[in-house]
């Protein structure tokens, strides 16, 4: 077996194990250990890879298989740390995953926000009241002829045919001189109100496309994210317990401690007993 | 070195056979100032029990996380809402019935409850293993405090009971008879009296004794010390957990704390001692109450079966101080401090945690 492979072995063993005194092992009930050496560690693993090798049917001699067990264990060291990037890949993308996660809500919110407001635009727009023609021109002539009568009044008597034909005329061409003007700059008010609103609306509409834009790309990039990373292994680390254990029966205080951790449970029960009494909380 | 278990195993549980591959065990000790868990997975992680939600859209975005805990937290408390939600060993306001609706006592009971997800998450428990977890809280926890804990705990593993915490110190070290725990935490230190069967109420104090009033006098006494420093409680902590002590030392204890801005050191040695040692009279007092409402003839024996542990016990000398005190006071006395102070509490719980019959656990699920 190669030194470097070696340390790295004991070293990865070592750096994944603690440290504990026999004293307290014994306390936790250990009674028996199984003691593997370094050296039947190393034996193990040659012997492991070894019958791998077989196992694909190579029929190698000693001197050649040994060399190929070298090789392999290279391989396999090579496997291990492109193992080891992945993962570190995967931690990044998990990260970026997260990070593009939040932006796309932040930019969701944006999107309906901007939506909301050309919606109250454009519903403003339909709902503003046409200026209504006939009352104001109805209000215009009334107006006309009161001013006119007014100014022909100081002229002479109204009651002349003569002073009164022309004041009919006077003040008709008067209030349609005034019409003309007052819907030229109606128009205008109109037109400018309308290019105002339809200037507000286009910036809304292109705020709008380009947040919508940048959501989909965002979206895009999310779903790269996906299905590039790794698949999901099972997260976590895994328990050295692979069915409930309880109180092992040769524990010399074996009666003491059940009788203890009835009393325990007992008052967990209570407990939750006065919780649902109470109102409890939230079920799983 | 490897291990093999020689346990045997009760009777497995329907559902586990059914749809799970195996049993991760959490001790959870919930302190004041940190939160330890050790987990069957080897798993044995503290957090500082402090969680910190950004204040608004842009420390959000800033942070790139809803929620931030332990020293991330503490580093970032600046564009946090900021909370530290244990109080003496309970959850702040969560007996206070005067406020139990109001926005902090909520906001206290949500801060807490983060906490223990995160803390059950440290142990990065697998989706196909059953989750059973033991939390260890003070005795004097109302039922309101004991359900935020319970209720928390229960979205993230498949059962969870609660026990006394200097309970699950004992447990831990198999020191069920004749012996006298004392759990020394942040907010409060707790001194149990082990019998043979579960503490009763009588068989516990806790005091408000503990790391934090430490602080606050070291606080007060550096203020009067070191004239023109400036500092906090923070940085009073720090230098607490540095250098605490309460016998003799040949290593002076020199700190630099700035004045006008500008680094200066300082000899706080006798500073540090005088705090330290505020505390042992309190424990002393409460110990000999303890000893003596004990049935007279073990009461020598309790005396003799001191058990120190918690954060504050990392204290140096603390055991033997205590020691003197007692052979001063109550004419003898023995005082052991825990090997692993910071995880006793978790421990003890996960031992618990591993010893519960199964049907236990699934009653409680």
């Amino acid at each position: 077996m190669r030194p470097n492979l070696f340390v790295n072995i004991l070293k990865a063993i070592r750096g994944r194990g603690h440290q504990d005194s026999l004293k307290s092992l014994k306390r936790a009930g250990y009674e028996r250990l199984t003691v593997l050496s370094v050296k039947d560690l190393d034996d193990a693993i040659s012997r492991a890879v070894d019958s791998t090798l077989r196992e694909y049917g190579l029929t190698l001699d000693p001197e050649e298989l040994r060399g190929l067990t070298g090789e392999a264990q290279t391989a396999f060291l090579k496997l291990v740390n492109e193992c080891s990037g992945l993962r570190e890949l995967n931690e990044a993308l998990e990260r970026e995953k997260k990070n593009l996660i939040g932006q796309g809500a932040l930019l969701r919110q944006e999107v309906s926000k901007a939506q909301g407001l050309l919606d109250v635009e454009k519903r403003a727009a339909k709902s503003d009241p046409p200026v209504d023609a006939g009352v104001f021109e109805t209000k215009l002539r009334d107006a006309a002829r009161f001013y006119a009568q007014e100014h022909v009044l100081k002229l002479g008597d109204p009651a002349d045919p003569k002073l009164s034909s022309e004041f009919h005329s006077l003040s008709a061409e008067v209030v349609g001189v005034a019409l003309s003007l007052v819907r030229e700059a109606n128009q205008r008010v109109l037109e400018d109100a309308r290019r105002q609103q339809e200037e507000k609306m286009a910036v809304l509409e292109q705020r709008v496309r380009k947040l919508q834009s940048s959501l989909e790309h965002t979206e895009a990039l999310l779903a790269r994210v996906r299905t590039t990373a790794t698949p999901q292994e099972e997260t976590g680390v895994e328990s050295k317990f692979k069915a409930v254990q309880g109180l092992d029966p040769s524990d010399q205080r074996f009666q003491q401690k059940k009788m203890l951790l009835k009393q325990i449970f007992d008052l967990n029960i209570e407990l939750r007993r006065l919780m649902a009494d109470n109102g409890s909380g939230s079920s799983k | 070195m490897s291990t093999t278990e020689t346990k045997s195993s009760e009777t497995p549980s329907p559902a586990e056979t059914q749809q799970k591959k195996g049993v991760l065990y959490i001790g959870m000790d919930l302190g004041t100032s940190r939160t330890a868990i050790a987990a069957s997975n080897g798993a044995r992680e503290t957090v500082y029990s402090v969680v910190g939600y950004p204040k608004d859209v842009v420390s959000m975005k800033m942070l790139q996380r809803e929620v931030l805990f332990g020293e991330e937290a503490m580093r970032k408390r600046l564009s946090l809402h900021y909370y530290r939600p244990l109080e003496k060993g309970v959850i702040k306001y969560s007996d206070d019935s005067a406020n139990v609706n109001g926005a902090e006592a909520q906001a206290n009971l949500k801060a807490a409850a983060d906490l223990v997800r995160h803390a059950i998450g440290l142990s990065r428990p697998r989706k196909d293993e059953l989750v059973y977890a033991v939390i260890g809280c003070p005795a004097q926890g109302s039922i309101r405090n004991k359900r935020a804990i319970i209720d928390a705990a229960r979205n993230v593993v498949d059962s969870v009971m609660i026990c006394s915490e200097p309970f699950a110190v004992a447990y831990g070290l198999d020191r069920l008879d004749d012996v006298l725990v004392i759990d020394i935490g942040a907010g409060t230190t707790d001194l149990c009296r082990m019998h043979g069967t579960m503490p009763e109420e009588g068989d516990q104090i806790t005091l408000p004794f503990a790391g934090d009033f430490v602080d606050q006098e070291l606080f007060n006494l550096l203020k009067k010390e070191c004239a023109g420093a400036d500092f906090t409680i923070n940085m009073v902590r720090e230098i607490k957990e540095r250098h605490s002590f309460v016998g003799e030392t040949t290593d002076p204890c020199i700190v630099e704390l700035p004045v006008n801005g500008k680094p200066t050191e300082f000899d706080v040695t006798n500073v540090v001692r005088t705090a330290c040692r505020k505390i042992i009279p309190p424990i002393v007092d409460a110990l000999g109450q303890l000893v003596a409402t004990f049935d007279p003839e073990f009461q020598s024996r309790l005396k003799n079966n001191v058990l120190l542990g918690g954060g504050g016990s990392q204290i140096k000398g603390l055991a033997r101080a205590i020691e003197e005190v007692m052979h001063q006071r109550l004419g003898e006395g023995q005082v052991t401090a825990s090997e692993e102070p910071l995880y006793g509490g978790a421990n003890g719980a996960l031992k618990i945690a591993h010893d519960m019959p199964a049907e236990f656990w699934e009653q409680l699920r």
